[in-house]
C-alpha cells in the first residue's frame, strides 16, 4: 500500500531517567546558557561580491561605507578584452583591474548581484569557473518587475538565489553571512 | 549572524517593545475553541505576549479575554465563578463582564455606580475555525478578521492542535522557514509517517538530498522554493510560503492534507506552536483525523490533560538511541514536531544569534529576519501597517510541482500559491 509499511512507533514514556545538571531540563535554562564556551568558532570568511550590471554597481556603492575587511567588492569591467573563455576582467573599488582567476583564489563565497540580464556573459563564466573551483555562489536579483530573463541567467550559475525588489537585502545578507 | 540589538529587537514581544507592538497589530490565535466548550464553562488562564490573561465564555456565549487579576486585591480570576453573565472573583465577589468591565461590587450600593469606575484590560475573542483569535492592540486600528484558508474551510476538512514550546518564538518559527533541515532531521519520518508516506513526490526527495533554494520576496512575506532534479531535465519544487509575522505552510505531499504553523509568543522564553492540517476540497478521513489526534505529522502527544508535549525537556524527549542507530529517526527523537522542538529548545530560551555561522542555504531565514526588522522599524518610525494584515496576504497555499527547468517558480505557480475556493491544492 505504501512505499514503506514499517509501523511508525510512538515513544513509550519511562520514568526512570533522573534529571541531572546536563539533562535537557536543566541545560536549556538561561542560567546554563551562561556556561556556553566563549570563543571565536569560525575563521573569517573571504568573500567576493560582484556587481554584474550598472544597477547592481550602484547598489554596491550604497553599502560599501560599512567596513567589511574580508570582502572584495568588484564590478564587471565595461571593456572585456578577449583573454580566455574562462576569464572576466573586474574592477576593484579603487578602479584597478583584477582578473577573475586572481579574485577566485582564496575566496570562500562569491555573491553575484544582478538587476538585469546585462551581465549574462560574465555571470556564465563566473558561475562555471567558481563551480569548477568548488567556491560557493549565491545570487541576489534586485528588480521590481518580473525577472524571468534574469532568473534564467542566474539559476544555472548560483547555488542559492534570492529575488527581491529591495536593495537593502544585500547589506543584510552580507552581515548575516559574515561576508 | 545578527547583532545583539537586532536579536533583542526581534525576540522581545512584551508590552512596550517594538516587536510586541507589531504582534499587537495582528489577530493572533489565543486558544483552541474546544478549551471553552460551553457557556459558563471553566475559565482558562492564557499568557500571550507577556501578558497574563484569563479567557471565559459567559452565560450568553460571549467570549472574553481579560486581565487575569481582580482589580480589588489582585486575586487570580481563574478561581472565579463563571455564571450569570460574568466572571465573579471568589474572594470578595467583584464581578466582571466579557469586556473586563466591572459589573458588581457587592460591598457598595448598586446606585453608587462605583463598579462603573473599575475596568480590567479586555481583548476581543472571536471564533474562526477551531481557534479563538484575539487582537491585543488598539481597538481603533482593529484589522479585518483573519481569512486563512485552514480556518475558513468547513470543519470536517480541518484539524488544529497547539503545543507549548519552551523557547523564544523566533527560533521556533525559523524552523518553519529553514527547508534545508528536512533532508536530515526528518529523513526517517518521510517513509513511515502516515500523514506523509506514499506521495509520488517523495521519490524526488529521496533521490536528491541536496536541494537548491530560491527565496522570493512577496507582499506578505516570502516564498521559499526548494528544487530537486526530476525527469527530463525538469525540477521538482517544494514551495513554502511565510506570511508575517509567523505563519508558515509545509509544501503538500500527494493528496495528504496540507499543514502549517503559527508561532505565537507566550513570553520571551516560551511560545505556542500551533499546527494545522486541512484539505481544501474534501473532508479529512477518520483515519487521518485519528492520526492527527495520535500525534503524527506535525502534531504530537501530550502529558495527559495539558498542552505540554509528552516528550519534553524533563524526560530528554524520550531519546531513543536504538531507533537512531537503526535509522528510524535521525536524531533519536520520535515525531516531526518534537524533532523540531527538541533541537530548538536545546538552543536555549533565546538563542544568541551573534555567535551563529550562517551559510548561503540559510537565506530564507536571513530574508525573513530582514523583513521583520524592516517592518518593525517602519512601524516604530511612521506607524506603517506591517505586511500580513491585509487579507490578500493571508490567501496563500504551499505548492509541490514539477516545472520546466527555467521557469521562475512564483510566476509559474502564481494561481497555485493562491487560495482558490473549491480547487484542490497543487501537489505531487
Ligand atoms: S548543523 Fe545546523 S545547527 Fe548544527
Ligand atoms: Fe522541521
Amino acid at each position: 500500500m505504501h512505499d514503506d509499511d514499517t509501523p511508525f512507533r510512538t515513544p513509550v514514556p519511562t520514568f526512570d531517567r533522573p534529571t541531572l545538571l546536563s539533562s535537557c531540563a536543566q541545560a536549556t535554562t538561561a542560567e546554563e546558557a551562561r556556561f556556553r564556551v566563549q570563543y571565536p568558532n569560525a575563521a573569517p570568511r573571504s568573500s567576493r561580491i560582484v556587481a554584474l550590471d550598472d544597477g547592481a554597481a550602484r547598489m554596491m556603492d550604497d553599502i560599501i561605507a560599512e567596513p567589511r575587511p574580508a570582502a572584495h567588492f568588484l564590478k564587471v569591467a565595461p571593456r572585456q578584452p578577449d583573454i580566455s573563455p574562462n576569464e572576466v576582467v573586474l574592477l576593484r573599488l579603487d578602479g584597478d583591474e583584477a582578473l577573475l582567476s586572481t579574485e577566485l583564489a582564496g575566496a570562500d563565497v562569491v555573491v553575484l548581484i544582478a538587476t538585469s540580464a546585462q551581465g549574462r556573459r560574465a555571470a556564465e563564466i563566473i558561475g562555471r569557473v567558481a563551480r569548477a573551483a568548488s567556491v560557493t555562489t549565491a545570487g541576489l536579483i534586485v528588480t521590481a518587475d518580473a525577472a524571468d530573463d534574469v532568473v534564467r541567467m542566474m539559476r544555472p550559475v548560483t547555488g542559492v538565489l534570492v529575488v527581491s525588489p529591495d536593495a537593502d537585502h544585500l547589506a543584510a545578507m552580507l552581515s548575516a553571512l559574515r561576508a | 549572524m545578527l547583532t545583539k540589538e537586532v536579536n533583542d529587537l526581534l525576540t522581545q514581544t512584551t508590552p512596550g517593545t517594538p516587536m510586541g507592538s507589531m504582534f499587537r497589530k495582528y489577530w493572533i490565535p489565543a486558544l483552541l475553541a474546544s478549551e471553552l466548550p460551553a457557556n459558563d464553562s471553566a475559565p482558562v488562564r492564557v499568557k500571550l505576549l507577556g501578558e497574563r490573561l484569563v479567557a471565559f465564555r459567559d452565560s450568553e456565549g460571549r467570549y472574553g479575554l481579560i486581565d487575569e487579576f481582580c482589580a480589588h486585591r489582585g486575586v487570580s480570576l481563574w478561581f472565579g465563578r463563571n455564571e450569570e453573565g460574568g466572571l465573579r472573583c471568589p474572594y470578595h465577589g467583584w464581578k466582571y463582564d466579557h469586556t473586563g468591565q466591572c459589573i458588581d461590587v457587592p460591598s457598595e450600593a448598586a446606585e453608587s455606580g462605583f463598579c462603573q469606575k473599575i475596568k480590567l484590560t479586555g481583548y476581543p475573542l472571536v471564533k474562526i475555525g477551531d481557534i479563538l483569535w484575539t487582537h491585543m492592540g488598539d481597538k481603533a486600528e482593529r484589522p479585518p478578521l483573519p481569512v486563512w484558508e485552514f480556518c475558513t474551510v468547513p470543519e470536517e476538512q480541518t484539524f488544529t492542535s497547539k503545543r507549548w514550546q519552551e523557547c523564544n518564538w523566533l527560533q521556533a518559527m525559523e524552523g518553519g522557514i529553514d527547508s534545508s533541515h528536512v533532508s536530515f532531521l526528518h529523513s526517517g519520518s518521510l517513509k513511515t509517517d502516515p500523514l506523509f508516506r506514499g506521495a509520488a513526490g517523495n521519490k524526488y526527495n529521496q533521490q536528491d538530498r541536496k536541494p537548491v533554494f530560491e527565496v522570493v520576496d512577496a507582499p506578505g512575506g516570502l516564498f521559499i522554493g526548494a528544487r530537486r532534479n526530476a525527469e527530463d531535465g525538469q525540477y521538482y519544487w517544494r514551495i513554502t510560503p511565510w506570511v508575517m509575522p509567523s505563519f508558515t505552510m509545509v509544501p503538500p505531499r500527494g493528496d495528504h492534507p496540507m499543514h502549517g504553523h503559527f508561532w505565537i509568543p507566550i513570553d520571551d522564553e516560551n511560545c505556542w506552536a500551533w499546527s494545522f492540517d486541512y484539505h481544501p476540497t474534501r473532508a479529512l478521513s477518520a483515519e487521518e483525523r485519528q492520526s492527527m489526534i495520535d500525534g503524527y505529522g506535525v502534531h504530537n502527544q501530550y502529558v495527559p490533560g495539558t498542552f505540554r508535549p509528552l516528550q519534553n525537556k524533563d524526560n530528554d524527549y524520550l531519546m531513543d538511541r536504538e531507533a537512531q542507530r537503526r535509522g528510524e529517526t535521525y536524531s533519536g527523537v520520535w515525531g516531526i514536531a518534537m524533532q523540531d522542538a527538541s533541537l530548538q529548545e536545546s538552543m536555549g530560551p533565546i538563542v544568541d544569534r551573534t555567535k551563529e555561522n550562517l551559510v548561503s542555504t540559510d537565506n530564507g531565514i536571513i530574508m525573513a529576519r530582514n523583513r521583520l526588522r524592516r517592518a518593525v522599524q517602519a512601524l516604530v518610525k511612521s506607524g506603517a501597517t506591517p505586511p500580513g494584515i491585509d487579507p490578500a496576504h493571508q490567501k496563500v497555499r504551499s505548492v509541490a510541482a514539477v516545472l520546466p527547468a527555467d521557469a521562475p517558480f512564483v510566476e509559474a505557480c502564481r494561481e497555485d500559491l493562491t487560495v482558490r475556493p473549491g480547487v484542490k491544492q497543487t501537489s505531487v
